[in-house]
């Protein structure tokens, strides 16, 4: 009877396990809002964009392949650009469309640096565009490691 | 105009003048010797058959033709720069080639049409009394690399922006003005128009936009045989010092006028400073010898000017160090000049032109910032 209880919740949880774990439901908002607690220093002066039809204006990313995202821009920060955004795409091929203009926009920053900030394009060139699953980042910030860290832990 | 043909455009002109010269010989043989072109109709001409039934338009003249073309915001004229051979290496988001490095272009016809979107907000905001001129600054890629180089399966991966500019400008809906510098740079591409070690242009190239904005505006151009050339050696710009290619050294040439200028600098703090001249003429050689130019970024400058060939002309011009290489020359046409750097200023622009009578507003920009919707904003914020 034991062996028959057990094989019974080995086969009803079997499927919970697989598919539950497959997709896990991370909240973006809250992993932002854990690295603005983590770094206020550097995430103060930000603007947050809302609606997913501004990840269209600013990055080319069109809000059918977004499921949820989080993202912020530093404001007045022509001359070195500072911008977090994290995305969860609708699927494998939302997500390589959201990555490839994630990387135009991390080349356009990083040529940024190049021209008018020369100093900081080092930390520049250690940030990037990196995806996982359907989830995709970019993040360009001095505590790029800490806030990927953040990322990492959250999205698994 | 004339200081600024190149010589394909002599060549096309040229041409014009056969065809024109084809048309007069024609006419006057229709003319004045009827009796030649019509024996072999058996018909003798009325009086009125000399008197053709169509209005007649005055044909353009040459220099109304070249430049219409060379100020199209539909045309782009190809460059065909010298071409020194070999394949150039990519290091740090630059192009390395023939000694000189080319800052890479990315944008597309979205970040395009949200460029012309952004320049009807700012006409819109700057009122109906004020025109309000858009100029976008093209990098060196086009006018310096070979077509060998941009086009084809081994190109070197940056986007077109003629194919920018031209979406751009064409996209406007408001009263804006677009100035389109790109044609005369083109025609132009073998003089020295940018920079081999840093992403600015020369004070040439800026003289060759500022003549593509006088011609828009219905100004007179300043002629640079009337300035006393100056020229610093020695400049080691921003790139050199992060590629490791090594890089042609450059000069830096600038034009002193036939008429007294002076420099009101207000800094961040908003400290003001006044100068006799608008160039850092003491400047050392070194990494900073562009700074000559308006002596450096800040907020705001007003340049007044004693040129004889106005009287009291204003205009606002809203820009960023692509600017300071460009403004000077505007003080052939206006006596006083407000510089503002968008970067660094926080003012309210409508208010202030309000304020100061200005009438006039020029808003450029290099076509990196143009792609790029973070700055827009930032120059929205303060219209």
């Amino acid at each position: 009877m034991k062996r028959q209880i057990s094989l019974f919740l080995l086969l009803f949880l079997l499927p919970v396990l697989l598919f539950g774990c497959s997709r896990k439901d991370t909240d973006l908002k809250a992993v932002l809002s854990d690295i603005n607690t983590a770094y206020p220093e550097n995430t103060g002066d930000f603007r947050e964009l809302t609606d997913a039809s501004e990840l269209e204006v600013y990055y080319s990313i069109s809000p059918d392949d977004v499921r949820q995202f989080a993202a912020q821009i530093k404001k007045n920060s022509t001359n070195a650009p500072a911008e977090i955004v994290l995305v969860e795409a609708v699927d494998a091929a939302a997500a390589e469309r959201i990555k490839t203009e994630l990387d135009h926009r991390y080349h356009s920053i990083v040529s940024m640096y190049a021209s008018y900030s020369p100093e900081e394009l080092e930390m520049a060139k250690q940030c990037g565009v990196t995806s996982s699953g359907n989830f995709v980042t970019m993040i360009v910030s001095e505590n790029y490691d800490g806030m990927m860290n953040i990322v990492n832990t959250a999205i698994g | 105009m004339k200081t600024v043909l190149s010589s394909s455009h002599r060549r096309l002109i040229t041409v014009i003048d056969i065809l024109l010269a084809a048309v007069i010989l024609f006419s006057a043989l229709t003319l004045g010797s009827c009796n030649v072109s019509m024996s072999t109709e058996a018909t003798q001409p009325s009086a009125d058959a000399a008197t053709p039934d169509v209005a007649v338009t005055e044909p353009p003249t040459e220099e109304e033709t070249a430049a219409d073309e060379l100020l199209s915001i539909d045309t782009y004229i190809p460059a065909d720069p010298e071409d020194a051979g070999g394949e150039g290496v990519y290091e740090d988001e630059y192009y390395i080639w023939n000694g000189q490095a080319f800052s890479l272009f990315y944008g597309g016809e979205a970040n395009a049409k949200r460029w012309a979107s952004f320049t009807d907000t700012a006409a819109e905001k700057m009122g109906e009394n004020v025109t309000t001129y858009a100029m976008i600054v093209p990098l060196h890629a086009e006018f310096g690399l070979p077509s060998r180089l941009l086009t084809g399966d081994n190109a070197v991966g940056t986007d077109s922006q003629a194919d920018f500019m031209r979406t751009a400008y064409t996209s406007i809906e408001s009263a804006a003005v677009p100035v389109n510098p790109y044609n005369l740079l083109s025609t132009h591409c073998n003089e020295y128009l940018y920079f081999a070690s840093d992403h600015h242009w020369t004070g040439l190239g800026a003289y060759y936009a500022y003549s593509a904005f006088a011609e828009t505006a219905g100004l007179p151009i300043l002629s640079l045989d009337d300035c006393t050339e100056q020229t610093v050696d020695g400049f080691t710009g921003s790139i050199t010092r992060v590629v490791t290619a090594e890089l042609n050294t450059d000069s830096v040439t600038y034009w002193q006028f036939p008429y007294a200028v002076t420099d009101d600098i207000t800094t961040e703090d908003g400290e003001v400073f006044h100068y006799d001249t608008c160039y850092y003429e003491g400047i050392p050689s070194g990494s900073d010898v562009y700074c000559l130019f308006l002596m450096g970024d800040y907020p705001m400058e007003v340049i007044r000017s004693k040129s004889d060939s106005v009287c009291g002309k204003k205009i606002a011009v809203v820009h960023e160090s692509y600017g300071n290489a460009f403004i000077p020359f505007l003080t052939y046409n206006y006596n006083e000049i407000y510089s503002i750097d968008f970067r660094y200023w926080n003012g309210d622009l409508s208010e202030f032109c309000e304020e100061n009578e200005i009438d006039e507003v020029l808003i450029m920009t290099n076509i990196m910032f143009c792609a790029n919707q973070s700055i827009l904003d930032s120059i929205e914020n303060i219209l």
